[in-house]
């Protein structure tokens, strides 16, 4: 395909070739900027046709994500496509478009007293379709769900340009196939959403966040303290367990350290506090967050750790992974992967959601340091029936970790969809498990 | 006597017999009549045979066999699907998985239980009640439906407003395949499996892409603290529009139903009744939980949105078994019809909320038209409208009549940005109204998939999508039409 | 549209009369229409039907039943042996009509389908010989039934039957009636032979009732029979006991003998044609009674009697409770797990009665019993002529009881045998009892006491003993 062919389907000042390339791979030898979905359509319809390989970014945040090609013929970014199609407030429902930032959403939303139930890192590049597409949560996961939990509705464009819907408007609905799934998560192999609908949730009226940091020593008393908090009638909005340089950063004292928040009527606040209070071993400190500033902790929160569009440092490049586990193994595993990493001499960071089970770790240094590293915890997490997904590593890594992990999974069947959704492979191509 | 009967037997039943044992088959006629239907009663055909799988492997092995045998199947549970779902069009073979309802496994710590398909869902909350757990997903028919069929339907029920429905809470699940293989999606309920959310595509699809066997699900602990409220009203608008106020205020009730005056004379006529007054429009049932402390000012805050929309009373239930009363008395609301009319057609709209009033009404005009009683269930936090049409079977035209109604009332859902059903499904009731929401190629996309899990078709075929012989006719007359334009 | 009409086409083999009501019933007391028509299919009576639960097939719950006699009358089916079978398994425990929120009344269905059953194919085998025996050769018949009591008390006192068991000539039985004699108490005398027709109230007389003393009642538990008596007299009724009052009929039509039901509703509505109250300890009995207006349902002028002679009927239990009893005194210390009898709880809806009479019992122990509203699978003679089944609906009801009971009371006398049955079978060492015997036995402590245990007339102090003979 030729400029020309493709500057009759977009306006000039909004493709453009590209030959600059990054560590992190995923990159397009076009980039094109489309505003509407007719123009997702034309432009895909086009490279179908053609045999293109094409790959979908929104704010970029997670490039580093998947992805055995260098580069595609070209690059379609969703950064254009951005803004707030409805919001139907006494629905508590949304309709936005995909590229739109997670933070613009948020800030709107706030104006009406309702937010989006998920809390992303990098909410200010993070858009909201890269956030579906990867099926991401933060540490309120707990509460929130994950997007696969609060998406209502998609427009789909498909490889071959045919715009579908799934799902729809309303809250609750079991008509056809919940489509929705088959996108929500499928790292943008199956089709290009360009609206997404949501369901919303009040802004709560009051929060806290409590770091309770466990001395040198004291790391035991972690596990029995979770499972009374567990066991008890609480309703934590997280329950986050940190390593002690992770708690360094976010708390300010370097120790394992328990994030415990609520959210809720300030007397429900209030009494779930006192239960920590009165229930905290002995020797644990406590330091609390509340309203306004636990808000502001979570916003730095979640702008910790390695994202897509920095320039990556080429001598000792970021890596972060994703682990999935029972949530009983969440402790465990923190300080697991914090040991193993000093003991190679590295720098992890490390946490956990203790009632939810997804843990993350970043760290930097060479390949030689970190890839092994990464091997060993996958094979530990492997061994409790857990995985481990390399979210974030250079391009050149990934030829050589396995991004996906080992885990046995029906990938017949996921191979099938694939080739009945996009069968020239022209979307995102070995950007997802298995080389799919 | 029996060796002879046996001889005379359909071959295929002797193989199935050989894999589940003779008195695991089922194949009179007899007793396959009480298989013609499941609780949609509009239409019945006659299974082959119904099997009884004792675990994975039989479902496998009888699975394998009917695939080779190229003979059309269906998964059955407590059969109170009320859309079709489990229903026979004709020769297929019932594979009823009412005994395999084990509890395998209970880990209170990780907050999982692991269930058979047949284990009917009232009966983990029962097993957990005692140590303050409970399984959230719900559905009025939780006394008798099995998990297995919560999972193919995507149930909901009265508490997904704040827990959400089925989907939310599958953590994972064995499932055969239409061709026999089996497949494990999901692991000791560990979300975020990589690949795609086959599971999530599984719940929902009516039994059409696979049999679960066995399925992970989540478990949560019993909220610290439940008032039950109790609201009356003389105006069915000023009762859907407190419902809206509140929503809007930010509270997240636990449940948020509500019953119309026919509704509440069925329920009152019936076997469970509480009381409620005889000449009110609309009732309103809401349920706020969570933190004890934080309870007083929502029951407050409610009460005082109810008085702004004029409610005749508001009263909070005294106790546990008062609440328990109302409860009873709300979800076996369906059934109560029977003691105010001999059938009903149940059907399962959602709307955008904020259209209720609206919907209300043209639910109304179109019971005045058909001239059949309408009452109206349903889950009014999230939209979900049950109106029920009542009818008598008996008398000429009143069953078409029915029909005709139930398919308005989904054709206005649909006008308002809302759907055709909410949780019960679409099954062989509503195929063709599949189209009042979605585009022919919408629905050949869903086919699409259908045919990537069941390429066969074998697995109930002809459930949940318009009828191919519709479709051709549809597409002929495009054709003649534009010939005749063209 | 095709589908249904497919389905609706009958088979050959099943053509209906011309008759779309009647369809393949014979005619007269057909199932009642509007009995099956209230059912919506919602299947919520399921998970409460025993034998459902056992079987999990649909055509053995509560809703496929309801389906199959309606599917007669739409002449899908007829009223030949695979019929026959479920409608017959049902164990008539209305366990269904509890959970069904639109009040079906599967129980009086499956009555008139049996009936219809019955007269289409009469009893053969075993089957026919259990049942013509009991229930033509000795249940009618007082002065038999009597005889029947009579040889097994001489039986159990003699020593034979232990002798005859440890020979094993007692297996000859058939083993579920072998079991059933090993857990019969040595009957007491019968009231009815032992007490007059009318007992006079201790004290100043408060009401008049009527007794019905119950065939398997009186002849195998008449110590039950003379507690209720006594219970009722120190409270202050005077019990009357008709002498020409006969078998309920509740095992007639529980086995589709709906003629010999009728016959014996109408002696019965003439025996206590005089009583304001008609008082039943035992639960059968008492249910089948309510329910004589079923069984003249196509004759106006006799349904009304029964209707107007039903409203009199009531548990002594309930009677009790309305009408007023003295709070018992004497302790007894034991722990107690009560029985709902199927015919109690969902067939008269009495379920709380008994229990605050026991529970005023000082020094009894309560452990609430799970599912204590499910079958023991007794229902008349089935335990008889369904004995899998039986067996199967007792091993689950015993799986409820807790092991640690030292009582098990309950009020029917079929529930009484088949929960001994359980206990024996178990090895559990739990005692069966009758609410009206712990009633007054604590009465009897109570009054012993009272008269600071002087001369107290019952020699047996220790323990619990299940006939407390005078
Ligand atoms: C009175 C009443 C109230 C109801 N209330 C609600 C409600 O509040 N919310 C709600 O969501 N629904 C409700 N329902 C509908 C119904 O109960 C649900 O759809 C329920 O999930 C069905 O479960 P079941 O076991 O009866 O499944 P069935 O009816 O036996 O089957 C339903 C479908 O699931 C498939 N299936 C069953 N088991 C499996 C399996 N193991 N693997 C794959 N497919 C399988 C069948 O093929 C069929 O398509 C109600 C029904 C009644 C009668
Ligand atoms: S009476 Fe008992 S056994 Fe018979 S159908 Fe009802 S629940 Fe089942
Ligand atoms: S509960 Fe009642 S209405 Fe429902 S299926 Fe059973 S008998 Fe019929």
């Amino acid at each position: 395909m030729t400029a020309m062919a493709l500057n009759d389907l977009l306006p000039a000042e909004r493709i453009s070739r590209s030959e600059s390339s990054n560590p992190l791979g995923n990159s397009g030898d076009w980039i094109a900027q489309p505003r509407t979905e007719n123009e997702i359509a034309d432009l895909l319809r086009h490279a179908d046709e053609k045999g293109w390989k094409v790959t979908v970014t929104g704010g970029g945040s997670k490039r580093g994500y998947g992805g055995l090609r260098e580069r595609y013929d070209m690059m379609l970014s969703l950064a254009d496509l951005r803004g707030v199609v409805e919001h139907r407030r006494g629905d508590m429902t949304v309709t936005v478009r995909a590229g739109t930032p997670i933070r613009e959403l948020a800030d709107h939303l706030a104006e009406h007293g309702q937010r989006l139930p998920c809390d992303p890192r990098w909410p200010g590049t993070a858009t909201i379709g890269g956030v579906v597409a990867a099926n991401e949560t933060g540490p309120r996961r707990l509460a929130f769900g994950a997007p696969r939990d609060f998406v209502l509705g998609l427009r789909v464009i498909c490889p071959d340009g045919r715009i579908l819907r799934t799902g729809g408007k309303v809250v609750k609905n079991v008509a056809g196939y919940d489509m929705n799934k088959l996108f929500v998560g499928s790292m943008g192999t199956l089709g290009v959403m360009s609206e997404i609908t949501v369901k919303l949730r009040p802004l709560p009226p009051d929060q806290c966040l409590m770091y309770l940091t466990f001395p040198e020593g004291s790391e035991a008393d972690i596990e029995p303290f979770l499972r009374l908090l567990r066991s008890s009638t609480l309703e934590p909005f997280a329950l986050e367990v940190l390593n002690p340089v992770l708690a360094e950063k976010t708390a300010g004292v370097n120790r394992y350290t328990l994030a415990v928040a609520f959210e809720d009527r300030s007397e429900a606040v209030d009494d779930q506090v006192k239960w920590v209070r009165d229930h905290l071993p002995e020797g644990i400190g406590m330091e609390m967050r509340r309203g306004e500033e636990a808000l502001r902790c979570w916003e730095a929160w979640a702008e910790l750790g390695p994202r897509g569009p920095e320039v990556p440092d080429t001598d000792s490049p970021a890596a972060a992974a994703k682990i999935g586990l029972r949530s009983t193994e969440t402790v465990s595993f923190i300080r697991e992967a914090t040991e193993k990493a000093s003991d190679r001499g590295l720098e992890v960071f490390a946490h956990g959601g203790a009632g939810h089970g997804i843990a993350r770790i970043w760290l930097r240094g060479t390949r030689e340091a970190v890839l092994p590293y990464l091997a060993e915890l996958r094979s530990v997490v492997e061994e409790r029936r857990g995985f481990l997904v390399a979210d974030h590593l250079p391009f050149e890594w990934r030829k050589r970790l396995d991004v996906w992990g080992n885990r046995t999974i029906p990938f017949g069947l996921m191979k099938r969809i694939k080739d009945s959704c996009d069968p020239n492979r022209t979307l995102n191509d070995q950007r997802f498990v298995g080389g799919i | 006597m029996f060796g002879r009967k046996k001889r005379r037997l359909d071959p295929l039943i002797r193989q199935l017999m050989e894999w589940v044992g003779e008195t695991n088959v089922l194949y009179r006629r007899e007793d396959l009549v009480a298989y013609e239907c499941d609780g949609f009663t509009l239409k019945k055909g006659e299974a082959r045979a119904v099997v009884f799988p004792a675990d994975t492997r039989e479902v496998a092995a009888v699975v394998r066999l009917l695939h080779r045998e190229n003979v059309p199947f269906i998964a059955r549970g407590a059969g109170t699907g009320l859309s079709g779902g489990a229903t026979p069009l004709g020769g297929e073979v019932i594979i009823s998985l009412v005994k395999m309802k084990k509890l395998l496994r209970v880990d209170l710590d990780n907050r999982i239980a692991v269930v058979q398909p047949g284990f009917v869902n009232l009966k983990l909350t029962q097993s957990i009640a005692d140590r303050g757990y409970y399984y959230a997903p719900d559905p009025s028919s939780q006394y008798a439906c099995t998990i297995g069929g919560n999972v193919a339907e995507n149930a909901g029920g009265a508490h997904c407003l704040k827990y959400g429905v089925t989907t939310n809470h599958i953590l994972g699940a064995e499932v055969v395949l239409p061709d026999g293989e089996v497949i494990r999606i999901g692991d000791e309920g560990i979300p975020d499996m990589p690949g795609y959310d086959l599971l999530g595509l599984l719940t929902g699809s009516e039994g059409t892409l696979g049999i679960v066997t066995e399925i992970t699900v989540r478990i949560l602990k019993a909220p610290q603290g439940k008032q039950t409220l109790l609201a009356y009203f003389d105006d069915v608008e000023e009762a859907s529009r407190a419902v809206s106020d509140i929503i809007s205020a930010g509270i997240l009730p636990a449940a948020l139903e509500m019953m119309d005056r026919t509704a509440i004379e069925a329920v009152e006529s019936a076997n469970f009744p509480v009381g409620h007054p005889l000449d009110i429009e609309a009732l309103l049932l809401v349920e706020v939980d969570g933190i004890e402390a934080g309870l007083k000012s929502q029951v407050e805050d409610i009460t005082e949105l109810c008085r702004r929309r004029n409610v005749r009373e508001v009263k909070t239930a005294r106790d546990e078994k008062e609440a328990a009363a109302w409860w009873a008395n709300r979800k076996t609301g369906f059934g109560a019809m029977g003691a105010i009319s001999p059938d009903y057609l149940v059907q399962d709209g959602v709307i955008p909320r904020s259209t209720l009033p609206e919907v209300l009404g043209k639910i109304r005009e179109i019971s005045r038209d058909t001239g059949l009683r309408i009452a109206n269930i349903f889950h009014a936090g999230d939209g979900n409208l049950h109106p029920l049409i009542l009818f008598d079977e008996r008398k000429p035209g009143e069953k078409e009549r029915a029909l005709e109604a139930g398919s308005r009332c989904l054709k206005v859902c649909a006008e308002v940005g809302g759907t055709i059903t909410g949780e019960h499904g679409v099954g062989i009731e509503k195929r063709e109204e599949m189209r009042f929401v979605f585009t022919k190629e919408e629905i050949a996309a869903q086919i699409r998939l259908r045919d990537v899990f069941n390429p066969g078709n074998l697995l109930n075929p002809g459930k949940g999508f318009p009828q191919p012989g519709r479709c051709a006719e549809v597409k002929q007359e495009i054709k003649e039409r534009r010939m005749a334009e063209g | 549209m095709d589908l249904a009409r497919s389905a609706e086409t009958p088979s050959p083999d099943a053509l209906p009369c011309a008759d779309g009501k009647l369809g393949n019933y014979l005619s007269g007391d057909v199932p009642d229409e509007n009995k099956w028509a209230d059912c919506v299919h919602c299947g919520l009576c399921l998970e409460a039907c025993p034998t459902y639960l056992e079987t999990g097939h649909e055509h053995q719950s509560p809703r496929g039943r309801v389906h199959l006699i309606k599917a007669v009358a739409e002449g899908k089916i007829g009223l030949n042996e695979s019929f026959m079978d479920p409608v017959f398994t049902c164990l008539d425990c209305r366990a269904c009509e509890t959970a069904c929120p639109s009040n079906v009344q599967v129980g009086g269905l499956i009555e008139e389908a049996r009936g219809q059953v019955r007269r289409a194919h009469p009893l053969k085998g075993w089957k026919g010989w259990v049942s013509r025996f009991f229930l033509h050769g000795v249940f009618p018949h007082p002065g038999r039934l009597e005889m029947l009591g009579k040889g097994l008390r001489l039986l159990k006192r003699s020593g034979l039957s232990s002798f005859a068991r440890r020979i094993g000539l007692m297996k000859l039985l058939p083993s579920q009636l072998e079991e059933m004699e090993r857990v019969t108490p040595i009957p007491g005398l019968p009231v009815r032979k032992k007490l007059p027709e009318v007992v006079p109230a201790r004290g100043k007389r408060k009401e008049r009732v009527a007794l019905l003393t119950g065939c398997v009642m009186d002849a195998v538990f008449g110590d039950v029979n003379e507690a209720t008596v006594r219970v009722l007299t120190r409270n202050g009724y005077e019990v009357h006991i008709p002498r020409s009052q006969t078998c309920c009929g509740a095992l007639h039509v529980h086995a589709g003998d709906r003629e010999a039901g009728r016959e014996l509703a109408l002696r019965n509505m003439e025996a206590f044609s005089d009583a304001d109250h008609v008082l039943v300890n035992a639960a059968g009995c008492g249910c089948a009674m309510q329910e004589y207006p079923e069984l003249f349902r196509e004759d106006p002028a006799l349904r009304q009697k029964a209707e107007a002679f039903a409203e009199k009927v009531m548990d002594v239990s309930r009677f009790l409770t309305r009408y007023g009893f003295e709070r018992p005194k004497g302790e007894i210390r034991a722990r107690a797990s009560y029985h709902d009898a199927c015919h109690l709880a969902h067939g008269q809806g009495v379920r709380e009665e008994p229990r605050w009479i026991l529970r005023s019992i000082p020094g009894l122990e309560w452990v609430e019993m799970a599912n204590a509203d499910r079958c023991c699978g007794s229902a008349g003679i089935y335990n008889l002529t369904h004995p899998e089944m039986a067996g199967a609906v007792l091993r689950r009801k015993m799986e409820d009881v807790p092991e640690d009971a030292e009582l098990i009371p309950m009020g029917n006398p079929g529930c009484m045998l088949q929960m001994s049955v359980g206990v024996l079978r178990e090895g559990r060492r739990s005692k069966v009892v009758h609410t009206m015997e712990l009633l007054d036995r604590s009465y009897r402590i109570g009054d012993r006491e009272g008269k600071e245990a002087s001369s107290c007339s019952d020699g047996k102090s220790g323990g619990w003993i299940l006939s407390s003979g005078n």
